[in-house]
């Protein structure tokens, strides 16, 4: 059995991703702010460092999977933690164990959004992350935030699109030469899912949320489950997906589909 | 037979549900004018489909319909309103099912 490193393990997609591994008997580190086997911040770069430590002493032979899952939506008027949580939280921690993971031919998984087909993204914020080479561009970042009215829910959803935009690329962008070194690294597109973070929004941003169609659910209405994007995640990050690399794979229900019927690629 | 009069009833009260059940389960909507504002073409398939797919443009108000006229049983010119652009739309109903429900329709600038 393997072991594997789940962010954002303690709730939501991230707890059903523990538990799927769990009942396939495999060992699993939460990494998670409340209630992790390792409770670091992963929206600092001191916490995120605390974490690749912990990993490698941990995880000396190597570790078989890496998934990160932890994030927060655009609706909490903090862009700051949406850009150093979502993005550079799941990317920096990616590189710093991205030797563990060459141990073990490993994979990666993380979770972008079935929002980045929708074109709300911040280009320019997309081109700044994806740019961002240290702490200090990263901080260069977040200094920018300021500027932007966090409390605007347009606002917020360009940054969350943008995070996730950034990320996806990213994975595209690296994912040759991380298989060349035998680790596969791929990305869940999640639709809209129940999980706590949602469950929290905002009335306003719930609404918006619930005006998306998912269409396995019209007959029933209602969001995404977080087993169906965690059984997403374990598949990628498993063996059985040895064949598949620098893959955006939308779990959305048929949301992607639906609103951009002609687009294959 | 449908009629494009209920076509564009349905589309004024943005009512989506009775919008789909205007189509045939097969039905293919096609709608040209986002091009000409530099969006993707509007492009949706079967009842369901469409319901959906109009119910996100309606509440995120990517599109209306305005001043339509009816010009026969099945067409009408209408000003479309694709997110901030204006314009002059024709609707076609193309073909019916056995039932009687719209199976192929375009949009295109009038």
């Amino acid at each position: 059995m393997g072991v594997y490193v789940v962010t954002g393990g303690s709730g939501g997609i991230g707890g059903c991703t523990v538990r799927a591994l769990q009942a396939q008997g495999h060992e699993v580190i939460n990494v998670d702010l409340k209630g992790g086997d390792i409770s670091e911040n992963l929206a600092s770069p001191e916490g995120r460092g605390a974490i690749i430590r912990q990993l490698h002493e941990h995880c000396p032979d190597g570790i078989d999977g890496l998934c990160c899952v932890a994030g927060v939506s655009g609706d909490g008027s903090n862009l700051k933690l949406i850009v150093s949580l979502n993005y550079f939280g799941a990317v920096r921690l990616a590189e710093g164990v991205y030797d563990l993971l060459k141990k073990k031919h490993g994979s990666c998984v993380m979770i972008s959004s079935y929002s980045i087909c929708g074109g709300a993204a911040r280009q320019d914020v997309v081109h700044m992350l994806l740019s961002a080479k240290d702490d200090r561009d990263e901080q260069d970042i977040l200094n920018l935030c300021d500027r932007f009215d966090g409390s605007n829910l347009s606002v917020g959803n360009s940054y969350y699109t943008a995070t996730k935009y950034a990320l996806a690329l990213w994975v595209r962008r690296v994912s040759a030469s991380w298989a060349a070194n035998g680790v596969r690294i791929n990305s869940v597109a999640p639709g809209n899912v129940a999980t706590p973070m949602t469950a929290s929004m905002s009335p306003q941003a719930r609404g918006a949320l619930e005006a998306l169609p998912i269409p396995i659910n019209y007959q029933t209405g209602g969001l995404m489950a977080p087993e169906d994007i965690a059984n997403s995640v374990v598949f990628l990050a498993s063996p059985q997906a040895h064949g598949v690399n620098g893959v955006i794979l939308f779990t959305d229900g048929g949301t992607d589909a639906l609103l951009n019927p002609d687009k294959v690629y | 037979m449908v009629n494009i009069n209920q076509y564009i009833e349905a589309m004024e009260k943005k009512d989506t549900r009775l919008l789909g059940s205007l189509f045939a389960a097969d039905a293919t909507y096609k709608d040209t004018c986002p091009e000409v504002a530099g969006l993707d073409k509007y492009q949706c398939h079967g009842r369901e489909g469409i319901d959906m797919f109009f119910r996100n443009q309606f509440i995120f108000r990517k599109f209306s319909l305005a001043e339509p006229q009816i010009m026969s049983d099945k067409e009408a010119l209408f000003v479309g309103v694709y997110g901030n652009y204006y314009l002059v739309a024709v609707a076609t109903i193309l073909d019916y099912d056995a039932e009687g429900n719209i199976r192929n329709m375009v949009v295109r600038p009038a």
